[in-house]
């Protein structure tokens, strides 16, 4: 074999190696432990489950603690309808703020393609600006604008578009408020490539064709930014279903999301299988999603070959 | 519309991006069922007027009519004209048959008959069998037919096209210039075509209208704008021309009668096939003396770039049919130009 070629392969082979060897250290591996976990028995010791494994086990008793893993955790899960509602409300809550997001960042997106190429760096630069400072800070400064003495109601108090305080702070609301804001970006980056790619000239055909303008969006601008919509929507609705900090801040006590759920189950029950199995029942219930956005890159890519 | 009113009238018309004047107070006529080119060079504002035509600019003065219509002020999507894109924007998400279908949605026609338009103009553009491909698997010159039909499939009485040639490889060119010439007889519809290439224009047009800074330098056929520009730019843009000025009046057999008689003339214009040259020895005695400085055979003619005493350099065209002597580099010849053959040029 030519020596060359050798080393271009293992150069090929390299360019491989770093990011599966990434996703092998940091991705598998922490999910190996997860499943283990979720596949172990609650217990009152440190670490809070048990078999645990260790590398001086000898072949004997590793084979007796492999045969006390079971799935009664995942049976847990079925038989306590707060995961089920978890699960349900984490996704209602999700969907309905990824929508959101998309009915605000459109707009945004379709003004900053449209406006001058010398500003629309600025604009996206503004539009980006909040994650300059602490996720948290803004989110705890959402309190502020969203509780019954904040913000947001002294001013609409004070200029009398309402009688008594809105009462949306701890509630579902004020999450969907909170993840909307917090992943307004994540929605608007990928619109905005879409509609920006788009040749000027095709709405300009579609007028001189006769559509009106607004026809002219249903049937050009929209459909050709489906992509964008697509990606920003699983970036948005992705995290939002396991979100923990918004709902957290921003939701109430009687408030249902996973995210929630699986750390009271770690931190307050101390019951770590049943939290394990939470966790690989969320993974799997998002692999859907992911799976389609995969499905639509790939086309995408096909179709630009 | 009556008969006697243009298709188009423009009146007075200026359009300015920020201090320019891409058109400025310009009028013109188009009138229906010709086939009219706006020719000139990059940034004359010939796509400007085009756009201004269409509904994609507004004019800052003057109007547009169109028919008896002032449609100025009426937007892009509710005038009767159809405009042929240079990158030919064809929407990429839709079929063929979807594309070419989307202005007669548009406006409403029942189902049935718009499939048999597109069938119509499939047939026309002789895409048959190419409905159901979408533009991401059509070559060059497909996707220019796919515009074509598209921009003729509500019947427009009036065709705009943006440089249609302009991405197609030079044999296809040709052969699409006359095909479109043909669909344009066929339909009877005016076409107005955008072009930098003198040639295309020649080849296509009925009528040119030469464009320079905003404004109109000529409106003519293309033979009588090749024959008399009208200006120096115009002779120098449209097809190959000697200018003689300045030096030109120290060669004694060369001035020209009607320079002198009428006495405003700054320069002359002559076509390189109007002059005469033939061998010293042969030639009778009137003639410039002049050097064969080199030649081109180039098929069919060849150019010759033959020096005047003075240094001027013209260049001459000289049919290759017939047995004629064929020069060469060096030769001493004798240059004749009919007093015909000089165009004055006023500017």
């Amino acid at each position: 074999m030519d020596s060359r070629w050798t080393a271009r392969a293992h150069r090929d082979w390299l360019v491989l190696a770093i990011p599966y060897g990434w996703l092998l250290i940091f991705f598998l591996a922490p999910f190996a432990l997860v499943l283990k976990i979720s596949l172990s028995q609650s217990a009152l010791r440190q670490p809070p489950y048990e078999p645990v494994f260790s590398w001086s086990d000898s072949f004997q008793s590793l084979l007796g603690k492999l045969s006390t893993l079971s799935l009664d955790s995942f049976g847990g899960l079925l038989s306590d309808s707060l995961y089920l509602e978890s699960y349900i409300s984490s996704v209602l809550v999700a969907a309905v703020s990824t929508i959101v997001t998309l009915l605000v960042a459109y707009p945004f997106a379709l003004a900053i393609a449209r406006s001058s190429p010398k500003i629309r760096p600025i604009l996206l630069g503004l539009a980006i600006a909040p994650f300059w400072t602490s996720f948290l800070i803004r989110v705890y400064a959402w309190i502020a604008i969203l509780k019954d003495e904040g913000l947001l109601n002294h001013f609409l108090l004070s200029i009398g578009v309402i009688d008594a305080p809105l009462g949306i702070f701890a509630t579902n609301t004020a999450i969907v408020i909170g993840i909307v804001y917090s992943y307004l970006p994540f929605m608007l980056l990928p619109l905005y490539a879409a509609i920006e790619g788009q040749d000027p000239a095709l709405l300009e055909a579609a007028a001189d064709l006769g559509a009106s303008p607004w026809r002219a969006f249903s049937r050009i601008t929209l459909p050709l930014s489906a992509r964008g919509i697509v990606a920003g929507s699983l970036l948005v609705f992705i995290p939002a279903v396991g979100e923990f900090v918004i709902p957290d801040l921003l939701g109430g006590s009687d408030t249902l999301m996973i995210g929630r759920t699986l750390w009271n189950d770690f931190f307050l029950n101390r019951d770590w299988p049943t939290a394990s199995a939470a966790a690989i029942v969320l993974l799997i219930l998002l692999v859907g999603p992911l799976l389609v956005y995969e499905r639509v890159q790939l086309r995408e890519e096909r179709q630009r070959a | 519309m009556t008969s006697g009113a243009p298709l188009v009238r423009l009146d007075g018309v200026t359009k300015r991006f920020g201090a320019v004047a891409a058109v400025h107070d310009l009028s013109l006529d188009i009138a229906a069922g010709e086939f009219f080119a706006l020719l000139g060079p990059s940034g004359c504002g010939k796509t400007t007027l085009m756009r201004l035509i269409a509904g994609f600019e507004q004019p800052d003065a003057g109007r547009v009519f169109i028919g008896n219509d002032d449609v100025t002020d009426v937007p892009p999507h509710k005038r009767p004209v159809n405009m042929m894109f240079q990158s030919y924007a064809l929407f990429p998400h839709m079929s063929v048959e979807k594309n070419i279908a989307f202005g007669l949605k548009q406006e409403g026609m029942p189902r049935a008959e718009i499939s048999e338009r597109v069938a119509e103009m499939l047939r026309l553009v002789q895409l048959e069998g190419l409905g159901k491909r979408r533009p991401d698997q059509l070559s060059g010159g497909q996707k220019q037919r796919v515009a074509l039909a598209r921009a003729l499939a509500k019947r427009p009485k009036l065709l705009l096209l943006d440089e249609p040639l302009a991405a197609l490889d030079r044999k296809l060119r040709e052969q699409t210039q006359f095909e479109l010439k043909e669909v344009q007889r066929r339909l009877g519809t005016a076409f107005v075509v955008v072009t930098h290439d003198q040639e295309e224009a020649s080849v296509m047009a009925s009528r040119i209208a030469v464009m320079r800074a905003g404004k109109l330098e000529q409106i003519g056929t293309p033979a009588e704008i090749y024959a008399r520009p009208a200006s120096r730019f115009v002779a120098e843009f449209f097809g190959d021309i000697n200018i003689l000025d300045g030096d030109v009046r120290s060669e004694r057999e060369l001035l020209i009668a009607a320079d002198e008689s009428t006495g405003r003339s700054a320069a002359t214009a002559v076509r390189p096939e109007r002059i005469v040259v033939e061998s010293e020895a042969a030639a009778a005695s009137a003639g410039l003396p002049a050097i064969v400085d080199d030649l081109a055979f180039r098929g069919s003619d060849t150019l010759y770039r033959v020096r005047l005493q003075s240094g001027k350099i013209l260049r001459v065209v000289a049919s290759n049919s017939g047995d004629r002597n064929a020069f060469r580099p060096g030769d001493k010849v004798r240059v004749q130009i009919p007093p015909d053959a000089c165009i004055p040029l006023s500017h």
